[in-house]
């Protein structure tokens, strides 16, 4: 029984290892790098979105309006990586004429991503529980297992999303002088938005896509990049929305103002920056002050005092 | 099957020794056969991958001589591992051993460099190529102007970027397309929002207007350095205290040490129940801490 059990743990380990390699395998974009052909994960995320599509709950009424815009902002985070990785297959399998399986809605895909991830945690959990406390425990923590996990693709997501949105305001000076220099160049706005979209962050990228979309189809171009700006939340862009309609309505010349504007924008970066400086400063010399520097003074002491104690030359009566 | 062995040792060394003779009799000495030897293994294709690791890792030197380095390196270890007691066979493979993965894991924790020299030296590569583009209006002739122009104190990094994109012009290739390409080639799996990819996506619009470009490419430059300044002027703010994160526990650890081992009594103590659980718990408090302020510091 105590072998079964080990091995079922050891098993257990090896697929969580296994799980986590494959969540933790990070590949970063490349310039004018070829597209990949599809891998086991594009074909297992394909085949989950199909039985996927038999399963309840899996598919959530909110992925039409938060979805698209979260994967536009963290390309590079794992549930993104599948669900490209599964757009991939699919596209690769209905090039290639084998089309054996439907295809899938990117909420179907999304959902065979949350399935594949539930799949996943699952079975490690349950190995272990079966091994050290039974069927009906290991049956429980797979159940609410299979139930965390699936959530776990939204949360990842959410957050990589959060993050991309608080790089891309370190960004976004970068990104109007590369805006800047386009205009000045005499490239036309949608043009100039997308090849800027090429050298941008990926939530600056987005946004510029997006209102670089709507102006091809006949938006006005500063409230089209204030209306995406909004929708991806990132406000900081709304000035040079308003230097786009300035240009429309006055004729006003781009580059320069776009210039000015991100050399204002570089110069609040760098005072919020300096003014972050000076107040995490204090905060991190109160926590080497009363964290690190104690406990290694303790650990020193603690060493001297039980090589005392232990070599029974304390003085203690 | 030994006596195979020994033939084939032997007609080995026999054509090695023919070699020689071959070499000294066309004037060549052994230090010119070592250049050579080594010459030739940086033009092979193991050579050439390891030297695209070692400009990667921005290790400043040849295929060959980095291999000679770990040579010298491997003879001290295995001689230390044969007085340490380990019989020669053993200590070379230690040696081998210690030398190739010491090796690899410094060519993989460096790995980065290039990136960060290329991002580092992109204002001077803009300025270089502003200073050119405005007085050619070609951005061919920008590359090779820029190429003839690159003075000794030039960062590296630009020097190899300039040198590749002028090669690629004068085989034929478009300039915007060879800048692109050398940037790519200098570090390899650069993100486009990068500062070097900036450079080469704003220089790709001289075909438009050669001018503006210019005069973008001198802006972007200034852009670039006031970035890296407020980088350094935050840093700088910080420095002392992410330093002490940092200072504090490698000086309590060394104290630690040196206090095991001068005391016999105080390892045994910290070797035992009570003690260790506690020395343990205080590292993963002090690791997590200086961790955190570090991380702190750096958003």
């Amino acid at each position: 029984m105590i072998v079964s059990r080990e091995a079922l743990t050891v098993a257990g380990t090896l697929l969580v290892v296994a799980s986590l390699g494959l969540l933790l395998r990070r590949g970063t974009p490349r310039v004018g790098e070829a597209e990949p052909p599809p891998g086991a994960v594009g074909r297992l995320v394909l085949a989950a979105a199909a039985l996927a599509s038999h399963l309840p709950g899996l598919e959530r009424h909110s992925d039409a309006s938060t979805l698209p815009a979260r994967l536009a902002l963290a390309p590079a985070a794992w549930p993104a990586r599948w669900i490209a990785a599964g757009l991939r297959a699919q596209s690769h399998s209905a090039a290639s004429g084998r089309g054996g399986m439907p295809s899938p809605a990117l909420g179907r895909l999304v959902a065979g991503a949350r399935l594949l991830t539930g799949v996943l945690a699952a079975p490690p959990l349950v190995a272990v529980c079966v091994a050290w406390f039974g069927a009906p425990a290991s049956a429980l923590a797979g159940s609410v297992a299979l139930a965390t996990a699936t959530r776990l693709p939204d949360v990842v997501l959410a957050a990589a999303a959060r993050r991309a949105v608080r790089s891309a305001r370190h960004d976004t000076a970068a990104t109007v002088d590369v805006l800047a220099a386009t205009a000045a160049a005499g490239l036309s706005l949608p043009e100039a938005m997308v090849l800027t979209a090429g050298h941008a962050p990926p939530a600056l990228a987005a946004v510029l896509r997006a209102a670089a979309v709507r102006r091809a189809m006949g938006g006005e171009p500063g409230a089209a990049l204030a209306a995406e700006a909004r929708r991806y939340g990132l406000p900081m862009l709304g000035e040079v929305a308003q230097a786009l309609e300035w240009q429309r309505l006055l004729g006003t010349p781009l580059g320069a103002e776009l210039s000015r504007i991100a050399g204002r924008m570089r110069a609040e970066h760098r005072a919020a920056a300096l003014r972050r400086a000076a107040r995490r400063g204090p905060l991190a010399t109160l926590a080497v002050a009363l964290v690190i520097a104690p406990t290694c003074l303790a650990a020193v002491v603690a060493c001297l005092v039980g090589g005392l104690l232990q070599g029974g030359t304390l003085p203690l009566r | 099957m030994s006596g195979v062995a020994f033939c084939v040792l032997l007609a080995a060394l026999a054509v090695g020794a023919r070699d020689l003779r071959r070499e000294r009799r066309d004037g060549q000495s052994g230090a010119h056969l070592v250049a050579r030897l080594a010459q030739r293994f940086d033009r092979s294709r193991p050579g050439r991958r390891l030297g695209a690791r070692l400009w990667r890792a921005q290790i400043r030197l040849s295929p060959a001589g980095w291999r000679g380095a770990q040579l010298m390196i491997a003879v001290p270890v295995a001689v230390i591992a044969a007085a340490a007691g380990a019989a020669p066979p053993a200590a070379l493979a230690v040696a081998a051993t210690v030398v190739r993965s010491g090796g690899s894991l410094l060519l993989r924790v460096r790995r980065g460099e290039a990136s960060r020299a290329l991002a580092a030296a992109a204002p001077q590569l803009a300025r270089a190529l502003a200073t050119e583009l405005a007085a050619w209006g070609s951005g061919s002739q920008a590359l090779s102007g820029a190429v003839r122009r690159s003075a000794a104190g030039d960062a590296a990094a630009v020097e190899r970027v300039l040198q590749g994109a002028a090669a690629r012009v004068v085989l034929g290739g478009d300039a915007t397309a060879a800048l692109h390409r050398a940037v790519d080639d200098a570090a390899p799996r650069l993100p486009p929002s990068s500062p070097a990819s900036r450079v080469a996506a704003v220089f790709a619009l001289h075909g438009h207007d050669s001018a503006a470009t210019a005069v973008a490419l001198e802006r972007l430059a200034a852009s670039l350095e006031a970035d890296a300044a407020a980088r350094d002027d935050a840093r700088a703010a910080t420095g002392e205290v992410r330093m002490s994160a940092v200072a504090v526990p490698i000086l309590a650890a060394a104290t630690l040490v040196m206090l095991l081992a001068t005391d016999p009594p105080a390892l045994a103590a910290a070797l035992s129940l009570p003690l260790l659980p506690l020395l343990g718990a205080a590292t993963v408090v002090v690791v997590a801490a200086s961790a955190s302020v570090r991380r702190m510091l750096a958003a």
